[in-house]
Parts: C-alpha cells; structure tokens; sequence
C-alpha cells in the first residue's frame, strides 16, 4: 500500500515538474509602422530601435501596413523609383507589407521589380489578376515561422473606394480586379486554425478595421494604415486589438504578444516617437546621405528657351503640364501655388520644378459646364479682386464692375471659340483649389492621384523645350 | 465622398484628405482657416495626421487647444 501510494504520488510530482518544465511562456514583439510615405530621414533612427528591442526580445518582427512609396522626391524621383525605401526596408529586415493603394503610384511594371527587390513579401487577398500572364506577386497571406514552432499568420488586405478601386489613378490598375476587404477577410478566417497568432495587416483604415474586428472572430491583432490615424492607445475590438501608428515613420507600433504553450493569453500595444530613440544605425545613416545627395533632382528634364517669369507665364506653363494629363481638357492652378518668381531661361531641372510646386497638390478631375467654369472663375477673381486662376485649355477675361468685383467672365476655348454652353468638359485643378474655393458643381470630383509637379516634369521631358515669354491667358477689362 | 467635421456634412472629391476636408470645413463655415491647426480625432478618440487618407461617411472632430496662463497663476 505504502509503495502503492509512493508510486502514485511519484507520478502526480513527476506530472507536475513536468507540465511546469513545458510549460512554455513565449513573449513575440510585432513593430509595426505604416504610410511610410517614401520619408526615409527616419530609417537609421527606426533601425536603431528595432536593434535595441531585439537584444531585449527574442521574437521580434517588422511589418508594414502598406504605402510605403510616394511623398517623397528622393524616392519617387529614384532613376528606379522607390527603389531607395525598400532597400532600406530590407536593410531593417522587414517580415512583410500589404500592398497599399500608393504602391501602383509608379505603375504595375515598377511594383513588380520593388516586389523583386524585396527580401519579404507584399501581401493582399483582396486582388485578382484577371490577366494571369502580367499577375504581380502579391500573395493573400504569408506564415511566419518563429523559434519554439510558433507560427504567426498574416492575411493582406487593400483599401478600396466607393468606385471600388483603390485610390490611384485607375490607368495603373488594368488587369486587376479588387474585392471589399472586409468581405474577403472572412473568407480567409480559416488562418486562424493554422497558425498561433492571427494577424491581418490592412490598408483598409482605422473605422474599417473596427468594421472588420466587429464582425468577425479569430483575429488577434490588426495592424493597420490608410487613415493615419495616431492610435496612442490601440484597444480591443470584439477581442481584436487594433492599432496604426500615424505615418511618414513617425511613430512605431510596439505590440507584445504573450503566449504559453502557444496559446496567445496576452496582447498589447504602445505607441512609440522614433524621435524620442537616441540611437542611429551608422550604417543606415550612410545609405541615407547617399541616397538623400540626389544627383538625380539634379537631372536636366528640359530647357527654357526664355525667362519664364510671373504668375502668367509661370501659371500657363504649370497648367499646361495639368493639361497633358489624360483625359483634362481644361486646367486651373491658383496664383498662391506658384512658389517661385521665374525659371530662368537655360536648363530646368527636377529640383526647379519642386521649387516652383512644393506642395504635393494632385490633380483633381470635375466634369463641368460652361456655367460652372464661369462660376469658379468668377468666384475666384471675387476672393481679392484680381485674377487668381492660370487657365489652360482657355482663355478668359474677367467683367468688373465699377467696386471691380467681377461680373462676368469671357471664356474662349484655345481653337478660338467661346466655350460650348451645351456640353461638359474635363476640368483638372490642384486638390488645393477643389477643396478651398467655392463654386457650384455636379460631379464631386476624383484626384487623378498624380501632382500637379509630377505632371510638369512629364511634360516638360516630353516637351524638351519650352517657351512661354508673353503668356497670358487670363486678363480683365471694364464693363462699358 | 461625404465625410463629417464636428456634424458638419462635406462633400469632397475622391481622394481627399483630411487636410482637404478642413480646408472644405472652414470654408463652409466661411471663417479663415487657422495657422495653427486644431487636433482632429476620430470617432475613437484617436489623433488623425492632416495627410491621412479619408473614408466615405467618416467622423472627424477638431479640438482647439489654448494655453492660458491666467488659469495656471495660483498653481
């Protein structure tokens, strides 16, 4: 009996020391930033920060929640453009990105090399390539295997717009065909039963990603971007913690995951200031002054064949950059958008080009009527009583009556005929303008998602020479 | 799109951000616009950056914060 007993309570001991000795507490570490924006100043700050939580945490992984390109000359201007962000990327041994709806900025063929270029994968599930020959590899959703057989599931998804496509100019999305986000999630939940940890990384933004985490189970974590949104303290949502850490690398998202046995029992975020981090990767900061030395903002794209001086001069050539952009038939940008007093005659470079257009306005498209292009340009002359819109595709004088508000305005379409008061035009104007002047409209309007910088670089490149010494396309006269 | 500041209903073009709708803001409610931005935050009470994209039926909410010392005198 007493060896009986003896026994029993040898293998009771022995059950115990040996639920204990494998019971197995895991901490994973998930860094995650997103809408990058191409603002790379930050990376050997970011890098320096990954580092010095790695020596802390075994398990630590890198994401992005996608646009990592585009907002910055650097990177976009890159002869292979965003070529310097990824490398960068790749440099602080990122684990993943979903696709964001500024990837296609530099066209399909420019992903595909990045996707190349890239030691991680880009996710998204919510693509089809309806072409199977030009597919991109994007994948729906990647496993990430850890130490200890912890496996981490990711699931991609991109946000897409009311017309059902994400926000670029939809001539970069031929061949594909997008899904809602949160739809298609829920046909991917089966992740859940594969993996440890269940995370979506999303572009769909903040509100969405509280849609998704309400109606659906198994998430764990959804790491998101899109809407910028500084979540200082990312909370649960139906059990799914969300979190988005700003942009332009300015915050990072420290999430820590507890598991045991592979059971996650714990999770939470903070939000960290890269700033705030004293170190920086050497390393990094030497790639960095290399690729911030641009020769190429240097590059000569075109030459003036005269001063251009002025806002007419200045606003016609600018616009007619606007007007090159298919399908824009008339253009409008604002006196106040014109930065600099003259491109002298000679070699015009990027940089000249970023200096007269700092400010990252796109292109906005209107569908219009001759009433509401009067009306806009009525109005705007009306802000201060002077012209304050350079037009292409037209030209127009301004009625003033004796207080010299405007009355009227003439409006001659560049064959030389007063515009069509029976038919609609594609009206192209700076986002500045679209948002801040009131005038009466139908159509709501859609960024062609290209600046109106951007556009005069390719016009001047295709143009080679320009020459706008006398232009003048907007003028007032006194009403008899 | 349509998105909301402070229960203002604005109707903005596709692609807008909230920089934008701020602009489309104060211009609806024909004031200047400030020099000194307000906080915008969600209807989660998350801070916005004013680059960020905007979603179709989106809350926005801005908060005007000022320093005033004559509260703080006594401290």
């Amino acid at each position: 009996m007493i060896r009986r007993t003896l026994i029993l309570a040898s293998i009771f001991l022995f059950s115990i020391f040996s639920l204990s000795a494998n019971s197995d507490t895991t901490r994973v570490v998930i860094l995650s930033v997103n809408d990058m924006h191409a603002k790379i100043d930050n990376f050997p700050r970011f890098k320096s920060l990954i580092d010095s939580i790695k020596q802390v945490y075994e398990h630590v992984l890198v994401l992005s929640a996608g646009d990592n390109f585009t907002g910055n000359p650097v990177v976009d201007q890159y002869p292979d453009k965003g070529y310097p962000i990824i490398d960068m990327m790749n440099y602080s041994n990122f684990n993943a990105t979903v696709v964001g709806n500024h990837e296609f900025d530099y066209g399909q063929e420019v992903l595909e090399k990045r996707i190349s270029q890239a030691g991680f994968p880009f996710l998204a599930a919510n693509i089809t390539f309806t072409d199977k020959e030009k597919s991109l590899r994007i994948q729906p959703y990647t496993f990430l295997n850890l130490k200890k057989g912890i496996r981490i599931g990711l699931l991609g998804l991109i946000q897409i717009n009311p017309a059902g496509l994400p926000d670029t100019h939809p001539s970069r999305l031929s061949g594909i065909k997008f899904t809602s986000g949160i739809e298609t999630a829920k046909d991917f939940l089966w992740i859940k039963d594969s993996c440890d940890v269940f995370v979506v990384l999303s572009h769909l933004g903040f509100e969405d990603d509280v849609v998704l985490a309400e109606n659906t189970s198994g998430i764990d974590l959804i790491i998101g971007g899109h809407t910028h949104t500084v979540a200082n303290a990312p909370k649960e949502f139906n059990g799914t913690l969300v979190t988005q850490a700003g942009s332009n690398l300015r915050y990072v998202t420290m999430t820590t995951l507890c598991l045991v046995d592979k059971q996650l029992v714990k999770k939470s975020a903070q939000l960290l200031k890269v700033s705030d981090h004293k170190g920086i990767d050497q390393g990094l900061q030497t790639l960095l002054e290399k690729y911030n030395d641009n020769k190429e903002l240097n590059t000569v794209i075109g030459k003036a064949l005269n001063d251009i001086s002025g806002k007419d001069e200045l606003g016609c050539l600018m616009t007619d950059g606007m007007a090159a952009v298919d399908p824009v038939e008339i253009a409008f940008q604002n006196n106040g958008g014109i930065r600099v007093d003259k491109i002298p005659q000679g070699d015009i470079t990027i940089k000249d080009i970023y200096k007269l257009d700092p400010f990252g306005n796109e292109i906005v498209l209107f569908n219009l009527n001759a009433s509401e292009i009067k009306e806009l340009i009525i109005t705007s002359f009306n802000r201060d009583n002077s012209i304050d819109l350079q037009a292409s595709g037209i030209t127009y004088s301004i009625v003033q009556n004796e207080a010299g508000q405007a009355t009227d305005a003439i409006i001659i379409m560049s064959n030389g005929k007063p515009i069509d008061l029976n038919k609609d035009y594609n009206v192209g104007m700076s986002s500045y303008i679209a948002s801040s002047y009131e005038f009466s409209k139908r159509d709501q309007g859609t960024s062609l998602y290209i600046t109106t910088a951007q556009s005069l670089i390719n016009f001047i490149k295709e143009k080679k020479e320009v020459d706008y010494k006398g232009f003048k396309r907007a003028k007032t006269e006194k009403a008899e | 799109m349509t998105i909301f500041i402070n229960n203002t209903g604005l109707n903005l073009y596709t692609g807008a951000t909230v920089l934008d709708a701020l602009r489309a803001y104060y211009r609806e409610l024909q004031s200047d616009f400030p020099e000194k931005l307000p906080t915008i935050l969600d209807s989660f009470g998350n801070e916005i950056e004013t680059d960020g994209s905007l979603i179709h039926l989106q809350r926005l909410y801005t908060i005007d914060f000022e320093y005033n010392e004559k509260l703080f005198e006594n401290d």
